[in-house]
């Protein structure tokens, strides 16, 4: 659009006609001035205020009988509302003059508000249908300019392409949940597809020279077509194999099945027959089930054991290598006797590798308890500067039982 | 008892099993009548032809309803037949009462290899699970056959004779006996 100062008269006030129709038909959706309306109660007001309006013929109402006509709302709402649409020029004095009391509605913002209706509960779609079929009879009807259907055929092309935007937005990156909850009035019909074929053709065929704008419309048609087939194919790739696509998610099942008391859940289940839990047992079910137990094998693998054996309590506790080593080892130190002394056995044992082999056995002998022999640490130290091992601390090691005795 | 006495009968049958009625009552069309040992009452049974009763989904090759530890609870009840059906020429139902202990002796049989605490789980749930669909009925201590028994064609009847001999008796006090008891 020009800048209005460009503009000449007429065009101007062509212009603010349209400007005031588009207002008129917006009121509704306006709540406050400047913001819209965000829930069904206002539309409902809106449409009792329209009513109230058409009933009350040529005269026109105050606003005391408006409120008056609106009992089921409060009076505030209902005067506030009427402030947004007067203020949108949707309501309008009857005679434009200071302390006019009555008040006369365009009929505009009740089509709109119809239309919104109808858009809420059909997403569009039959409102598409019908102006596919308009722009398919205006192409065959003789007082269409070419201008005109130009203007059709961009206005289609326009809509495909933000049909086919959205859908295509949810089928690549949008969550499944919101595909289901969002796509589904948004997905076209195959209908609509060749009704916009047919009307392409029809194009094409009349106006050659619109080949430009055909071409667009058909490339909008097929990615609509693209964007439909992805989204119904990552739909029912999600829906797995019942390919139910009204089905819930699982998650809502859940939640309503914690959340809905007694009453709720047999309201849900209500007129269904469920069959009991019968499972039926033939002869021959029995019968094979009886021989195979008759016939198990009754010889039960033992548990597996360790494999030591087992000689019990003898003398000697012979368990393992070691201990019989460190017996065999002691009873060479004590050479039959009863007590040796450790600066002995290092005296016989000559160089320091070897004693130092004879203390780690001393030491493994007197730590085990369960060996009848004692190693004991006295406080003496014998100091040998010439030796091999130059000092030694007292120690015997003794057999147990012996020094209890003596 | 007119058309809808009979549909909301048949509705009952079906999704709650057989189901137990003063002897005085009327019977619904296509129902079976099992009377009672004490002809106090009576049992009402779906009367299946034989072309629609479970065979129907092992024909139709579909899964049956599944039961966990199918084979141990088929030898449950194989125990429980052994010791209620007091005379192999005669009907199952209505058989006598048998004691637990009885029917624990002969699934020891059946059950080899199981120690006595586990087997008595198995005793335990096995007769929970056959008595939700009324194969027997159990009261504490002791067990009789349910209704369902009487579902068997002819022919299964002779092999589950054939069974019966099968197994060994229980040699503990006699049924006879305890049904004094009881």
């Amino acid at each position: 659009m020009t800048g209005p100062d460009e503009l000449p008269f007429e065009a101007a006030v062509a212009d603010s006609t349209v400007l005031a129709i588009y207002r008129q038909v917006h009121s509704v959706l306006a709540r406050t001035s400047g913001s819209m309306i965000d829930d069904s109660g206002s539309v409902d007001i809106d449409e009792a205020i329209l009513n109230a309006f058409a009933l009350a013929g040529p005269a026109g109402l105050t606003i005391e009988q408006v409120c008056a006509a609106c009992q089921t709302f409060a009076d505030s709402v209902v005067r506030r509302r009427f402030e947004v649409l007067r203020s949108y020029r949707a309501v309008s004095k009857v005679n434009e003059r200071p302390n006019e009391m009555y008040y006369q509605a365009a009929f505009a913002p009740y089509v709109m508000l119809l239309f919104l209706r109808r858009l809420s509960h059909t997403g569009g779609l039959s409102e598409l249908h019908q102006l596919l079929s308009v722009a398919r009879l205006a192409i065959d009807d003789e007082t269409t300019t070419l201008e005109q259907g130009r203007d059709h055929l961009v206005q289609m092309t326009t809509v495909f392409r933000l049909l086919a935007n959205p859908i295509m937005q949810l089928a690549k990156s949008g969550t499944v949940e919101s595909l289901r909850e969002q796509a589904e009035p948004l997905l076209g019909n195959q209908e609509l597809l060749d009704q916009a074929t047919a009307y392409h053709n029809r194009a094409a065929d009349i106006w050659p020279q619109l080949l430009p704008e055909c071409t667009d419309l058909r490339l909008a048609v097929a990615g609509y077509r693209d964007a439909v087939a992805a989204a119904a194919g990552r739909l029912i790739d999600k829906a797995g194999r019942t390919r139910a696509l009204g089905l819930l998610p699982a998650e809502r099942w859940r939640t309503f099945a914690r959340e809905a008391d007694i009453d709720e859940l047999a309201a849900a289940v209500d007129g269904l027959l469920f069959d009991a839990p019968d499972p039926f047992f033939t002869a021959q079910d029995l019968l094979t089930a009886v021989e195979e137990g008759l016939h198990t094998d009754v010889g039960r693998t033992p548990p597996p054991r360790p494999r030591i054996d087992d000689g019990g309590p003898g003398d000697l506790p012979n368990i393992d290598g070691d201990l019989r080593l460190l017996v065999d080892r002691a009873e060479e130190f004590l050479a039959g006797g009863d007590k040796v002394t450790v600066a002995a056995l290092l005296a016989a044992a000559g160089d320091w590798p070897s004693g130092r082999r004879v203390l780690s056995d001393l030491t493994a002998i007197g730590l085990r308890p369960e060996l009848p022999y004692e190693l004991t640490w006295g406080d003496g130290l014998r100091v040998d500067a010439g030796a091999e091992v130059t000092w030694v601390s007292d120690g015997w090691l003794r057999r147990q039982n012996v020094t209890v005795a003596s | 008892m007119n058309e809808r006495d009979t549909a909301v009968w048949w509705a009952k049958v079906r999704s709650g099993g057989p189901q137990r009625e003063p002897a005085g009552s009327r019977s619904p069309d296509g129902m079976r009548r099992l009377v009672e040992s004490d002809a106090q009452s009576v049992w009402l049974l779906a009367h299946l032809p034989t072309g629609a009763g479970p065979h129907v989904l092992a024909e139709y090759g579909q899964e049956p309803m599944t039961l966990s530890d199918l084979s141990g609870t088929l030898r449950v009840l194989a125990a429980c037949l052994r010791c209620c059906w007091a005379d192999p020429a005669a009907d199952p139902w209505p058989g006598r009462l048998a004691g637990l202990e009885q029917v624990d002796t002969v699934l020891a049989a059946l059950t080899p290899g199981r120690d006595r605490i586990s087997r008595r789980r198995l005793l335990t749930a096995g007769l929970r699970r056959l008595e939700t669909s009324r194969w027997v009925l159990p009261t504490p201590g002791h067990v009789r056959l349910g209704p369902r028994v009487s579902a068997w064609t002819a022919m299964d009847l002779s092999t589950l004779r054939e069974m019966w001999r099968m197994l060994p008796s229980s040699d503990h006090p006699t049924s006879d006996h305890l049904q004094e008891q009881a």
